[in-house]
């Protein structure tokens, strides 16, 4: 159960950089890998976790851009 | 065993690691991973240390103390990190710029990366053209741009300018406007102060107001589409990454930038502090010795192109002063010296090293006319030049162009070719304005008070407040320093003038007539014209201004007071030129043009004038002879043969004779006596000659600079001194045996220190390198430093080590066998992940040079990519 929760926290975190990031808030991630290091407390989880949703949230970004 | 299984669970790693939970405790102090790292770690298991029974276990309570605070500070420290980091992201630090916004998918480094695919076949829809327009690239990047109306070529230009290099033109227009503050903050804002002093913009404005109807066409259409790519660049995200860096989106271009542009390197090549040196020389030198070492006329033997006959009456001709032209605070010779010394690199013009020349057809072995040309320049990333094709109804131009103007400057079209190099002669004159206390804001001049005209001006800066200005102008021009005596300046620089209009007939001229007639109009800087055309005939014309004093002594500041003002120009037909002389060549390297019985003064021999080394060189070559052909004009180009180490090595080696060398020394100077004179990277006699040559010059005259407290740097004045030194080693080389060999012994020692071992491991290019310095000053973005040939002397200039100046551009023209070709070191692009950054080094380096195609024989060239423009 604490495995979906992370995940479902990191996929909230990814998405909510993925909007700063289309808005030009480019800092927010920085701010979403904080909060999940704040919510899940396992290192090994969280520090991969925050990795993957600032890179999922760049590259969707990136994606969006070009092909807009 | 509870307790300590239990406490080690958050560091779970170096348990399994060592296989003994009890010790990860005793572990723990070694650990030294970031605490942003181990904080949540620490947060991991909270009820690790509620498992055991606190109550019956003492020494477990001792043990979860440091725990708590250490929950507290990890936390901490990891926001402190996300902090800095931001910090940092946002503000930057330190030499490091604020590098955050170019992680923005939208904006940032990544745009680089779509603006660094190779060209390829495209329509584009670029507003304002009248009639379709195809621009071809080659596979170098090399561009060919094919309109059907003069206005859609100048239109495309600009668009194709802007695409591969908005940020260089947008910050030469920010440099000569003064704005560079704006988007770099205070560190800039000496620089913007100089310049809206000095008053370029004013200038520019001015002459915009006064352009041609000719002038005005090209210049609205290049601004059109120059706009035309930043709105596309903006809608597209692909403004260069350096806008995202520094944090601005560039504004719309203007006509007046792209005369700004052409400001700016009027500026670089003819503002200089001269006059300021020759004062303070002469005030710590005393006159005497000051006029001995530098004196008006060189000392030593030069090659000038025009040996006359000359005018004998200097009757000057009226010349257009601009009534505006402005200039603020001024102070003594010294402050105003220091003042300049400080700006950044290239607001002064540092001495020119270019080369042209031209063959006519009987000295040729094709025929027809040769012509090279090689103008010496700051060789930057991306470069100054941007080469291209021009081909519309009136325009039929090849060669290279400055990003942020619209006409080809240095190239040929289907009847003659032209290169440029600088002519050198005084174009700055300084005058100390009369001031008084009961005539506050008022200057003396003609025997009147007369106010200053203000102009004042905010200067925005980026985190500060808007710096105020107020530049006071005087009818000699702007003031520029105030500390001591009040100091204004004449610059020709700041006289309007018509030069794209003059560069415009020039690309439609047929003949040397037209030519001529057309740099009748051009004014500054002045520069050596070099001509040759399809019927074999070759000229040169040393075209601009050439101001005169009524009297005075110009190479000095002079009294403000109206008796010392600039009064005339020389005329145009009185300037230095030359058509179809008997020796079938015509040259020019910088020197003096004229012989001592020119009856104009044109400028100091110390100051303005190159020494004449590559001058004189290069005749020695055109003279041998034989005919010549564009390989040999390609050979001449990368010359390393050094004539002043030609002229002394002789006398060196012949007052070593009588000296007691050790072995080594004697393999020294053996080396020397066997050498071709030749600067090449292998050579140790070149790094022997070098090293003597500092030696012997720092040897003759730093006793005196230090007795007599010359507050000019020694070395800032090397070519001057060096003119001295030659003239007095060639005249008495007896009374210089004994200088001659202490300079060789210490430069013996000198090399043996810093190179060590036999003298023939002394190679050049240990000591000798070159450098291309990218633009915005990123090092990692450079080329180089790579150990290369040449020094200041030779045709192939490489002065300086590293070396950053040099042939920015080489072009030979063979118009019996109708070849062009052309190379300068760098690429199309300004955008460093691009293919065409630097892929036109080597070539370069190499002392190649690439065929300079037309439009149509590019069409065939294999990899050519297309662009088809529709309005």
């Amino acid at each position: 159960m604490k495995g979906w929760i992370w995940l479902f926290v990191i996929v909230i975190g990814a998405a909510t950089s993925l909007v700063g990031l289309l808005i030009g808030a480019w800092w927010l991630t920085f701010a979403v890998g904080l909060a999940i290091g704040a919510v899940i407390g396992r290192a090994r989880v969280a520090i991969p976790g925050g990795a993957l949703a600032g890179l999922a949230a760049w590259g969707a970004g990136l994606a969006i851009l070009q092909l807009y | 065993m509870v307790g300590g299984g239990a406490k080690p669970a958050p560091f779970g790693p170096f348990r399994s690691c060592s296989g003994r939970a009890e010790n990860t405790w005793l572990t723990l102090p070694a650990v030294t991973l970031d605490p942003a790292i181990e904080a949540p770690a620490q947060a991991d298991e909270p009820k690790a240390p509620e498992v055991p029974n606190d109550s019956a276990e003492p020494t477990a309570k001792a043990r979860r103390h440091p725990r708590r605070p250490l929950r507290a500070i990890n936390p901490l420290l990891a926001l402190l990190v996300a902090a800095a980091v931001l910090y940092a992201s946002f503000i930057g630090a330190g030499p490091l710029p604020a590098l955050g916004p170019t992680f923005n998918p939208a904006t940032g480094a990544w745009t680089m990366a779509a603006d660094a695919v190779p060209v390829q076949n495209q329509t584009l829809t670029i507003p304002g053209l009248q009639q379709p327009v195809r621009v071809l690239f080659e596979k170098d990047g090399t561009a060919h741009v094919v309109a059907q109306t003069d206005a859609d070529l100048f239109l495309a230009v600009g668009y194709v300018h802007a695409r591969f290099r908005l940020f260089q033109m947008d910050l030469m227009r920010r440099q000569g406007e003064g704005r560079l503050s704006q988007v770099v903050g205070k560190a800039a804002l000496d620089s913007d102060r100089f310049e809206l002093q000095l008053g370029l913009l004013r200038t520019a404005q001015l002459e915009w107001a006064q352009a041609d109807d000719v002038t005005k066409v090209a210049l609205t259409a290049y601004a059109k589409g120059v706009n035309d790519r930043i709105d596309e660049a903006k809608k597209s995200h692909q403004l260069d990454v350096m806008f995202t860096l520094l944090g601005y989106q560039p504004e719309p271009w203007t006509p007046v930038d792209t005369l700004i542009v052409k400001g700016d390197m009027t500026q670089t090549l003819n503002f200089t502090d001269t006059p300021l040196v020759m004062e303070l020389l002469d005030k710590a030198l005393g006159s005497q010795l000051a006029s001995a070492w530098f004196p008006i006329m060189p000392p030593n033997p030069q090659s000038p192109y025009d040996p006359g006959p000359y005018p004998t009456q200097s009757t000057p001709a009226p010349i257009t002063v601009e009534s505006a032209v402005t200039d603020s605070q001024a102070a003594t010779a010294l402050a105003l010296h220091d003042r300049l010394a400080n700006l950044p690199p290239g607001l002064l013009a540092a001495g020119g090293e270019s080369n042209n020349w031209a063959v006519a057809g009987p000295k040729s072995a094709s025929g027809g006319a040769l012509m090279a040309g090689d103008p010496h320049l700051h060789l930057t990333l991306p470069s100054i030049w941007f080469q291209l094709t021009e081909d519309s109804p009136d325009y039929h131009t090849s060669g290279v162009s400055i990003p942020g103007t619209p006409v080809v400057l240095i190239g040929h079209n289907q009847h003659i070719s032209w290169s440029l190099t600088d002519a050198q002669n005084q174009q700055t004159f300084f005058y100390e304005e009369t001031e008084d206390a009961a005539h506050p804001g008022q200057y003396f001049w003609k025997a009147a008070w007369h106010a200053y005209d203000t102009v004042k001006y905010d200067i925005p800066v980026l985190n500060g407040p808007n710096d105020h200005l107020v530049v006071k102008l005087s009818t000699h021009g702007p003031v520029i320093s105030e500390r001591g005596l009040t100091t204004s300046v004449w610059w020709a620089g700041n006289v309007p003038s018509q030069d794209f209009s003059v560069l415009m007939r020039i690309g439609q001229a047929s003949n040397y007539q037209g030519f001529r007639d057309a740099l009748r109009d051009w004014h500054s800087p002045t520069h050596n014209f070099v001509y040759a055309d399809d019927a074999g005939n070759i000229g040169l014309i040393s075209a601009g201004y050439y101001p005169l004093v009524a009297q005075g002594q110009p190479w000095l500041p002079m009294a403000g007071t109206g008796e010392y003002d600039v009064a005339g120009t020389v005329p145009y037909d009185d300037i230095p030129q030359i058509y179809n002389p008997p020796s079938n060549i015509v040259w020019s390297a910088n020197q003096r043009q004229v012989d001592p019985n020119y009856p104009y003064y044109i400028g100091t021999a110390s100051n303005f004038f190159d020494p004449g080394y590559r001058a004189n060189e290069i005749k020695r070559v055109l003279s041998q002879p034989g005919k010549l052909s564009a390989a040999d004009m390609m050979a001449l180009q990368t010359d390393t043969r050094d004539f002043l180490a030609s002229e002394i090595t002789p006398i060196l080696i012949q007052a070593l004779a009588s000296d007691q060398l050790t072995s080594s020394e004697q393999q020294a100077r053996d080396l020397l006596s066997s050498w071709d004179f030749r600067m090449e990277t292998g050579s140790a006699a070149a790094s022997i000659w070098s090293t003597f040559w500092q030696s012997y010059l720092s040897q003759t005259f730093d006793p005196t600079w230090k007795a007599k407290n010359v507050k000019v740097d020694r070395h800032e004045l090397d070519d001057a001194l060096g003119q001295y030194l030659e003239a007095a080693t060639l005249n008495s080389p007896s009374s210089q045996e004994a200088a001659l060999r202490s300079a060789f012994h210490d430069a013996f020692s000198t090399l043996s220190k810093q190179l060590g071992g036999e003298p023939g491991t002394w190679t050049w290019g240990k000591l000798h390198t070159r450098v291309l310095e990218n633009l915005a000053q990123i090092s990692g973005l450079n080329y180089g430093p790579r150990p290369d040939r040449g020094d200041g002397n030779t045709p192939l200039a490489a002065g300086g080590d590293p070396s950053t100046h040099g042939p920015s551009w080489r072009m030979v023209v063979d118009w019996g066998a109708k070849t062009f070709t052309g190379i300068y070191p760098g690429g199309q692009s300004e955008n460093p992940a691009s293919t065409w950054y630097t892929n036109k080094v080597d070539t370069w380096w190499s002392g190649l040079l690439v065929p300079m195609l037309s439009a149509d024989q590019a069409s065939f060239a294999p990899g050519v990519a297309t662009w088809a423009m529709q309005p």
